[in-house]
């Protein structure tokens, strides 16, 4: 059974007044955000889209452009999320899913 | 003396070959970051080797602070040799340390543990082959179960091999190495370090090795090369150096490892699904938790806690009389003796099973791998008091002792978020607190014992909830937040490793009671028989009763103004078992025994002022050791004042509220 991450939190977004963030929705067609994955799909990491220290934890544990990861599950009510690479599993909250850019295979 | 290193990912089972190697006993948990510390042992039987148990790491250029003490020793220390523990169930992402490690150039050796783990999952690996490919020798181990540990002691007992490994990254890249290194090398101090390996980490940002190069006025020109690299490429250096590391891991282990290897996890996922789940997730925790309570006072604890009571009430008090009259002690030291150390220290021995039985479910859940999934339930709800979801361990482990819940509070990136955790830590009802409360709840409560005790805990989380909040608003910076945590595979935690743990976190509270409260002990006895007229007949006219008198009035609106409690609660600061010890001792004179106390406190207090008084003692100010370690840990003694000044102020107004408005009802 897939439930979209992105549903309820685009919904949520627009119900809030947030502007538009940077990123979101300009993409061609093979590209789309971390957060806006279904559970159990497949792709392949494109940028990580964020810099400094969580850019470097998230590399260090082997989450690099090119990175074929799968998304496994979510915490209840979708916050963090949990994906499978490598052979292992990791966890990291929704904000940083949201700026994670990954293509589909 | 040869100085060997022992590195490698968390959650590799580090901990459990160190323990083997070295024949030491330490703390094994399934979680990442909860060896902290450096350890430090000789090889079992060749003192010659000395071992050094670094913190897991993911990578030698550090984010965290483990990362920087592993970093940091890496290149300050001397060095003579590696071992590297590589996970061979996770292979991929260990070895991504692993090369970092082989282009250090010094001698290593490779425990590829968890083999047992890596077969389920229906892995092979060449190991022939990855020991000629990685120039070292490679052993396949099963530390947990000691498999393997035969031929490992064999060859590390053996010279080590320095290997010759190269990765070649691309051209650019290695112009830029090359031309480091050409700078580098006149320099000397920097003559004893690997040159190529320097380079690579300044490339990294490594902030360990900048440091130490930034020293020198070539550091401009270093700068310059870097500069010139980056221009014109939209990924970063370090970037590109870890996909060209991740490159040739990828080829390395297309060759090494059978395919086919990664579908057999379906049970981690089976009970995941369950675990995690939307709506079941948050209450099984719930129950989980309430569960561990349940055994640990209402199943196990409080009955063994009535076996040991009697026994020290009736033939270790009787037979210590008997032995100090045959050799003719004098009567005050047999009083000393009697209604001193064994009314005080046996009145917090009583406790050991419960604390136990509270330590033994603690390390349960953390080497079956539940507690990962208990902070990915619980992050989203702690961020939102300014707690990380990795507080979560500290917080925990803080339920058993708040010392080694801040100090495990280290794993947590960012410091005003560490901070935070560390000051909330002592509303985690520890287990000294749990003697309070085991004691009044077995004289007022004892139809919901389980309950009263749950309730006190909780008050604790929530006071913790309030304040996290309050701090949040101050204190706090949302956007440098990390929560990234790994999943382990769920295991099945082996016996012998859950009763070392326990043992090894149980052992502190014993040695507090040989040592603290022996003490205290002796002084409140003394304190207590004795005043400035010489020994005294009855207790109220002796010095302790003066100086708790003093004190006394504070207490008066919250229920229990008189000088024993308030002469209890000095003591408690000293440490919280001191609270019972010390009543344990003023209650008790007159040569009765410790079950003799509760007759003394039903008169002395009713259900409200002792609940009043349970709260108070949940609350009011961390005790000696946490007040110490917080300093420590925060590096000023600002923050521990900062504590004892809100819990007092925090405990004395709830106390109030408890005692007055609950003497309206009952």
């Amino acid at each position: 059974m897939m439930t979209n991450l992105a549903y309820d939190y685009q919904d949520k977004k627009k119900r809030k007044g947030h502007g538009h963030r940077h990123g979101h929705g300009n993409w061609s067609n093979n590209l789309k955000n971390l957060d806006q994955c279904d559970i159990g799909e497949k792709v392949r990491v494109h940028s990580l889209g964020m810099k400094g220290h969580k850019a470097k934890r998230l590399m260090d544990m082997g989450l690099l452009p090119g990175t074929i990861i799968e998304i496994s599950r979510t915490a209840p009510f979708g916050d963090p999320v949990a994906i499978k690479l490598r052979g292992f599993q990791m966890s990291f909250r929704r904000k940083e899913a949201g700026e994670i850019i990954v293509e589909l295979l | 003396m040869a100085r060997y290193v022992l590195a490698g990912n968390p959650n590799a089972g580090k901990t459990s070959l160190f323990n083997l190697l070295t024949g030491t006993r330490q703390h094994v948990g399934n979680w990442p970051g909860v060896t902290v510390e450096k350890k430090v042992g000789y090889l079992k039987n060749n003192q010659s080797i000395q071992i050094v148990d670094l913190p897991g790491v993911y990578s030698i250029s550090p984010v965290s602070i483990e990362e920087k003490v592993a970093s940091e020793f890496l290149v300050n220390e001397k060095v003579d040799g590696l071992i590297n523990i590589v996970d061979a169930s996770n292979l991929e992402r260990n070895l991504y340390f692993t090369v970092q490690l082989l282009e250090l150039g010094k001698p290593m050796i490779m425990a590829l543990n968890m083999i047992d783990v890596a077969s389920t999952y229906g892995v092979k690996l060449d190991v022939a082959k990855i020991e000629e490919k990685l120039g070292m020798a490679v052993v396949p181990m099963t530390a947990r179960k000691g498999e393997g540990l035969e031929e490992f002691i064999e060859k590390v007992n053996k010279p080590l091999n320095t290997s010759n490994f190269n990765l070649n990254y691309p051209n650019a890249i290695e112009k830029a190495i090359k031309e480091i290194e050409a700078i580098i090398k006149p320099i000397p101090e920097l003559v004893e370090y690997n040159h190529r390996w320097l380079a690579i980490q300044i490339l990294e940002e490594n902030t360990v090795v900048e440091e130490l190069i930034k020293i020198n006025d070539i550091w401009n020109l270093i700068v310059k090369i870097k500069e010139d690299l980056h221009t014109g490429n939209k990924s970063s250096i370090p970037e590109q150096i870890r996909e060209e590391r991740y490159k040739w891991i990828n080829g390395f282990v297309q060759e090494v490892m059978n395919e086919d290897s990664y579908q057999k996890k379906t049970w981690t996922d089976r009970i995941d699904a369950i675990v995690t789940h939307k709506w079941l997730g948050i209450p099984l925790f719930l129950f989980f938790m309430f569960l561990t309570f349940q055994i640990t006072f209402t199943w196990i604890g409080v009955p063994l806690q009535n076996i040991l009571d009697g026994w020290f009430s009736g033939p270790v008090s009787e037979g210590a009389i008997k032995l100090l009259t045959w050799i003719g002690a004098s009567d005050w030291l047999i009083r000393l003796v009697v209604d001193g150390i064994i009314a005080g220290v046996g009145g917090v021995l009583v406790f050991v099973p419960q604390i136990f039985t509270l330590f033994l479910a603690i390390s349960f859940l953390e080497d079956s791998g539940y507690m990962a999934r208990a902070a990915f339930i619980m992050d989203k709800w702690m961020s939102k008091i300014g707690i990380n979801g990795k507080a979560f361990i500290p917080m925990i482990v803080g339920f058993g002792c708040n010392v080694p819940g801040i100090m495990s509070a280290r794993t947590i990136e960012q410091p005003k978020e560490r901070l935070i955790t560390i000051l909330l830590n002592p509303f985690m009802s520890c287990s000294a607190r749990l003697t309070v409360y085991a004691l009044f709840v077995s004289v007022f409560f004892e139809q919901h014992r389980g309950l009263i005790v749950l309730s006190l805990y909780l008050l604790g989380i929530i006071m913790a909830a309030l304040l996290g909040l309050i701090f949040k608003r101050f204190l706090f910076n949302e956007d440098e937040s990390l929560f990234v945590i790994e999943l382990p595979p769920y295991r099945v935690p082996m016996l012998r490793n859950l009763l070392l743990n326990t043992w090894d976190k149980g052992k502190s509270f014993l040695k507090k009671a040989g040592t603290i409260i022996f003490s205290a002990a002796v002084v409140f006895w003394f304190l207590g028989n004795y005043s400035w007229t010489g020994m005294v007949e009855s207790m109220d006219e002796s010095f302790l009763a003066h100086l708790g008198g003093i004190i006394a009035p504070i207490f008066e609106p919250l229920g229990f103004g008189t000088w024993q409690s308030s002469v209890a609660l000095i003591g408690g600061f000293m440490a919280k078992e001191i609270v019972v010890s010390t009543l344990s001792i003023v209650y008790g004179a007159g040569g009765e025994s410790v079950v003799h106390l509760s007759t003394a406190i039903q008169g002395s207090f009713n259900a409200v002022s002792a609940y009043a008084f349970m709260v108070f003692v949940l609350l009011y100010t961390p005790c000696m050791s946490t007040v110490v370690v917080m300093k420590q840990e925060t590096g000023s003694w600002k923050w521990p004042l900062f504590s004892i000044a809100y819990s007092f102020s925090i405990a004395w107004v709830l106390a109030f509220i408890v005692y007055q408005v609950g003497s309206l009802f009952f």
